[in-house]
């Protein structure tokens, strides 16, 4: 596994949107980072990760080293955790309001 | 504009359907991810760092109104509000969830639009000049040539599992706009001497990490030729091409590797074998595509003037318009690169809002370039002050088309799972200081594209200065190349040096222009400057 991993946690996506997800504290899968469940023993947490997508609720589980403070090691990881650069213009209930408000596709355009 | 016929709209609808349930299997737990991933980018449905990003394609870049509508409600509905036009012409929704695909789907089929071969190892959206069938350069439109290839290439038997994917552009131009030279199979459309289509074929260009100027394959192939021309030119690199490492699986390589001389000869004889029958009804079939974009012709117009005005219009006008082929018209460009913005971003409203333009001022036809603008084909010369005026209420305005604010960007690692680096934050903070640069002295005009990694969708190696992101121990770092172009004298970049933090990225452009400017002769352009005193006082400038 990584050079200098001092932990690891667990990351995939959702199924259904997509959205990164972490393996939790709590025994499920969360958005936060902050809830993420670190495990010294990548072995620990593989299995896991295999199962849940077996178990049809995330795809590409991947392990995220971590160094001693918890920050992720890999740039990838780092970046993908601090989420876009640029402020997205509607928010997720934003975007739930609009699917249960704007009129009908066909008719809209 | 081409119009789907029964059979067309009929392989939308059941291609939509078919892909709802395979949507379905999967949510359901039928199908697993292994299962449903080729399905999946089959529909242009890719999974990103943040949620599943859906690439829908644009034929040609050839949007009509509605269409381009229905692509605005589709951002605001499923998406947070904007989309991304990209360099093939098409458009990237990054913020799709797998459960609104098939609704998607859905209602783009209901406006003659799909998701189908934007990915995969297929023949892609076949792209062209934004400016086909309007420009005043040009011997023959591509657009029905486009149209005969898509259908061509849609569900192709053979063709579905190439060893990689596979790029066509077509061009009928003196002027290549659409980075021809940089694709799989590039076609020069002209017209022979009793005014029938010919194509000299170009073949074996690409970017990425093996970056290729394309070799001529063949002159002036006649149009009854150029299906099964291309069907043999296929079924060999089909053979032939490597299939043990996706980075030498082009065409490209295969030609690199055989030799332009014995791909020939490979192709020849298989020419020899095919079944031409199947290609009988390809020329009846073009000119029936042809006659319906010919209905998009219109008269010439007498005595129209241009009633304006203003400094910033005229400025506008002189950036952003392009000489038509009909008098009394003009094809104008709508940036999407204002001062700051995300290269290619547009929102909903602003969709809608050219829409409505379009119906107002260019015959409802919108455009999308591989410079990732779009384009109203078919403005009167009269109507071009209003134009402008609604423009600037939507900050759709930016004087700026071909010059260097005008930034070619790929998404990078804000979205992209393959991304090395960010792109898009290199992008605003170099448009914002060029522009202001721009505005201050004058027009810059070159070419500058940024790539978040070595796959090259930001087309960094075909721009004058190219920007290249890589990870260098997992710290973000900026190649810089110089010298490349797109045009018909198509060349790639020669790498500057070390790379650049992205803090450092816009003071090192501009000691390059500065570098330009004072090596420049008369008025020179960029590329004409760098072939005469080459890299070694761009070099010593930067690295000082």
């Amino acid at each position: 596994m990584a050079r200098n991993a001092h932990a690891y946690a667990l990351s995939a996506n959702d199924l259904l949107s997509g959205a990164q997800v972490f393996w939790s504290t709590n025994g499920g899968w969360s958005t936060s980072f902050d809830q993420a469940l670190f495990s010294q023993q990548s072995q620990a947490l593989e299995p896991l990760g295999t199962a849940e997508e077996a178990a049809n609720r995330v795809v590409g589980a991947a392990l995220i080293p971590v160094d001693a403070n918890r920050r992720p090691i890999a740039l990838r990881d780092q970046r993908r955790l601090q989420g876009v650069s640029v402020a997205v213009r509607t928010t997720d209930n934003e975007r739930s309001a609009n699917a249960n408000t704007a009129p009908a596709l066909a008719r809209a355009a | 504009m081409y119009a789907y016929d029964h059979y067309d709209q009929t392989f939308v609808e059941q291609r939509a359907a078919e892909f709802r349930e395979q949507i379905d299997r999967r949510l359901s737990g039928a199908l697993s991810e292994d299962e449903f991933k080729p399905l999946r980018l089959q529909n242009g449905l890719y999974l990103q760092l943040h949620a599943y990003m859906l690439r829908v394609a644009i034929p040609y870049g050839v949007l009509n109104s509605k269409q381009l509508r229905m692509l605005g409600n589709l951002a605001d509905r499923y998406d947070k509000g904007y989309g991304h036009f990209t360099t093939r012409q098409n458009i990237q929704y990054n913020w799709t969830k797998l459960s609104d695909v098939a609704d998607m789907i859905d209602a783009l089929a209901s406006v003659q639009m799909h998701a189908i071969q934007t990915s995969g190892n297929c023949i892609r959206n076949v792209t062209t000049d934004a400016y086909a069938g309007v420009a005043g350069d040009e011997w023959l439109d591509p657009r029905p040539s486009a149209e005969l290839l898509r259908q061509w290439s849609s569900l192709h038997p053979e063709f579905a599992f190439l060893p990689r994917k596979f790029k066509i552009a077509v061009l009928g131009a003196a002027q290549d706009r659409a980075a021809m030279k940089f694709h799989d199979i590039g076609l020069w459309a002209k017209l022979d001497a009793g005014g029938q289509p010919t194509y000299d074929i170009w073949v074996g260009g690409g970017q990425g990490r093996t970056p290729r100027v394309a070799r001529l394959y063949q002159e002036a192939v006649p149009l009854a030729d150029l299906l099964p021309t291309l069907d043999a030119m296929l079924r060999v690199y089909n053979l032939a091409g490597r299939r043990d490492n996706k980075y030498k699986a082009r065409i490209k390589i295969l030609i690199d590797e055989m030799g332009i001389e014995a791909y020939r000869e490979a192709v020849d004889e298989e020419l020899a074998r095919i079944d031409r029958s199947v290609f009988a009804t390809a020329v009846t079939e073009y000119q029936r595509i042809a006659a319906q974009f010919e209905t998009a012709q219109r008269p010439a117009l007498q005595g129209q003037a241009i009633a304006q005005e203003s400094p910033a219009f005229h400025a506008w006008l002189q950036q952003n318009g392009m000489a038509h082929k009909i008098d009394g018209y003009a094809a104008v460009s709508i940036s999407l690169k204002t001062k700051g913005a995300i290269p290619g971003d547009a929102s909903g409203a602003q969709m809608r809002a050219v829409a409505d333009l379009a119906e107002r001022y260019s015959a409802g036809e919108i455009r999308v370039s591989h410079r990732q603008n779009l384009v109203l084909p078919w403005v009167k010369l009269n109507d071009l002050g209003a134009l402008y005026a609604a423009l600037v209420e939507q900050d759709l305005a930016e004087a700026n088309i071909g010059l260097a604010s005008d930034i070619i960007a790929c998404p990078g690692l804000d979205y992209c799972a393959l991304a090395t680096a960010r792109s898009i934050p290199v992008a605003q903070a170099l448009s914002a200081r060029l522009r202001e640069r721009e505005q201050r002295d004058g027009p810059i005009d070159l070419s500058l594209n940024i790539s978040g990694c070595i796959n090259a969708c930001g087309h960094h190696h075909a721009a004058n200065i190219g920007i290249l992101g890589l990870n260098r121990t997992e710290s973000e770092t900026y190649q810089i190349s110089l010298g490349g172009r797109a045009d018909d004298k198509a060349k790639v970049g020669e790498i500057l040096g070390p790379g650049f933090s992205q803090e450092q990225v816009p003071d090192v452009i501009e000691t390059l222009l500065d570098t330009w400017q004072a090596h420049r002769r008369d008025n020179e352009d960029f590329s004409q400057t760098f072939e005469r005193v080459g890299k070694q006082p761009f070099k010593e400038a930067v690295y000082a």
